[in-house]
């Protein structure tokens, strides 16, 4: 959805903090959904990024480091959040996926199988386009691990999937 | 498969619904409007009606109380809730349905309860899904607590109500939206170890034939899961679950553990409410590893299905959770639990009937 005109008129900050969920929101929600593989935590993780955001009105130099803030902060949050979820046992409690496809399906069904840490390399490179570099930066480990994690990742996706990916 | 392509389609379908982000904004004006600072709140205010003077938005609906709270947490999307302003006052307790936006097959709705008597009402209040929308064809709904204001006892909601075959809801329809009770003095009760050896657990248990009330499973991942959930029909009656017994762990007053067992190779594990507490519950069960701090170990195993059921008086009620777990492997694990019960319960009738039309 498009910001509107008179979005900008307010000073409380409420609406300038409404145009950067609005700008970021698929972002936060597919990483968020790549970990938690759900709606349901999807939609929490969701929410705890974006209230943090808010919360510590934190100030960057450039948009690239609003991005990538929001980025490492998803991934934080996700991994807190499949912990207690996990106790709860909602993590994935009658849930209904978008997919319709078969090859998107039994994608779905090989991602859900995978360790929450290869989805999330998976997903930075594949999707979001980072290099391991940048991923690496995200995750604070090595370039060289991240680069271990993907070439695993991708080994245990194509065992999984019985195909070359 | 190619890789990529694949995983790109899936993501463009996998999009944050536009309550999510309402919800959002909803919850950081609320806490934004409660810090000590009175001359924000007053601007935003000011800044509201101003805005809406300049929109040319009718005047009432301007001024209105839940068209504003509507307008300060998202401008972009207020503008398509219909304001109805209809209340209904039952046990001192006044619930409005403010404001309404149609879309499709989907109706959110926003409430608000007011104890006119006294503060019965807070943030652990919860309504449970006790109410109804007579929307033809059924309908399937859910809630989000959006604030409480200490100051006038009330408590606002979001409720999304989708209809159930996925139609259009048509425009002239009366909508007949109906509470029935909830509630109050919510809690949680949360336990890493409920102290039972889980080894002991019966290979060969005391099991009953009952009709179900319902049960609930995640998305099956394996053939066992898969198998499982397919043998959960609507049209079958009668299953086998574990004969109660008297309780082996009280995980707090009225909700007791009643039974574990082996049932056609799945632990079977068996909760019971009672009293006040014999129905509107939350909770779950889960085997929890003794390495708790490495979160990706899967270090929990959450049941793959459980079901419910009444005693024959209807006095108790049973939640069976179904773990795929060998015995072999019981060792490894303590049963955790983590529950939201409550303290008590307003029931009564709140009713209001209104014409459904398009918003936008």
């Amino acid at each position: 959805m498009q910001r509107t005109p008179q979005c900008t008129v307010f000073s409380t900050g409420v609406n300038d903090d409404e145009a950067v969920i609005r700008q970021y929101a698929d972002m936060v929600y597919r990483l968020a959904w790549a970990y938690v593989r759900n709606n349901t935590d999807a939609d929490d993780v969701f929410q705890e990024v974006f209230l943090r955001y808010i919360r510590r009105a934190p100030e960057f130099e450039t948009e690239e480091h609003r991005k990538a803030w929001l980025l490492r902060v998803t991934i934080n949050r996700a991994k807190s959040h499949l912990a207690g979820s996990r106790l709860r046992g909602i993590s994935s409690r009658e849930q209904s996926v978008p997919f319709t496809a078969p090859e998107e399906m039994e994608l779905h069904e090989a991602l859900l199988k995978l360790p929450p840490k290869y989805r999330t390399v998976l997903h930075l490179f594949y999707y979001e386009d980072q290099t391991t570099e940048e991923i690496a930066e995200l995750l604070q480990r090595k370039p060289a691990t991240v680069r271990t994690q993907l070439t695993r990742a991708r080994q245990l996706l194509a065992n999984l999937l019985k195909s070359e990916i | 498969m190619i890789f990529r392509r694949t995983y790109r389609n899936m993501n463009e379908q996998i999009v944050p619904e536009e309550v999510l982000i309402r919800r959002t904004l909803s919850t950081a004006y609320w806490e934004s409007a409660h810090k000590p600072m009175r001359l924000r709140g007053a601007l935003l205010i000011a800044t509201v009606l101003a805005l809406c003077l300049a929109l040319a938005l009718p005047v009432l609906a301007a001024t209105d109380a839940g068209y504003a709270l509507l307008y300060s947490i998202s401008p972009e999307t207020a503008q398509f809730f219909k304001p109805i302003n209809m209340s209904d006052e039952n046990q001192g307790i006044l619930m409005t349905v403010e404001s309404i936006y149609i879309h499709e097959d989907t109706a959110e709705i926003y409430i608000s309860l007011q104890d006119l008597t006294g503060d019965r009402l807070d943030e652990t209040t919860d309504l449970r899904s006790n109410y109804d929308l007579d929307i033809p064809n059924g309908c399937e709904s859910s809630e989000v607590f959006l604030r409480y204001d200490s100051e006038t006892c009330t408590n606002h909601y979001l409720l999304t109500i989708r209809e159930t075959n996925g139609n259009m809801l048509q425009e002239n329809t009366k909508i007949h939206f109906r509470l029935g009770e909830f509630v109050i003095g919510t809690y949680t009760v949360e336990t890493f170890d409920c102290g039972i050896d889980l080894t002991e657990a019966d290979l060969s248990p005391d099991t009953m034939t009952v009709e179900l009330d319902g049960w609930g499973g995640r998305i099956p991942a394996t053939e066992t899961e898969k198998q499982l959930a397919s043998d959960f029909t609507i049209e079958r009656k009668n299953y086998e679950v574990l004969t109660p017994s008297e309780s082996l762990y009280t995980i707090t007053p009225n909700i007791d553990i009643t039974a574990i067992g082996y049932v056609d190779d799945l632990l079977h594990i068996q909760v019971c409410y009672s009293g006040v507490l014999a129905n509107e519950n939350h909770g779950i069960l889960a085997l929890r590893t003794e390495d708790n701090d490495d979160i990706e170990a899967n270090n929990y195993i959450s049941d793959i299905l459980n079901a419910t059921f009444y005693n024959e008086d209807g006095t108790k009620y049973y939640e069976e959770y179904f773990f795929d777990v060998s015995p072999e492997k019981l060792e490894n694990y303590t049963l955790a639990a983590n529950y939201t019960p409550y303290t008590g319960k307003i029931t009564g009738t709140w009713d209001v009937t209104f014409p459904l039309k398009e918003t936008n």
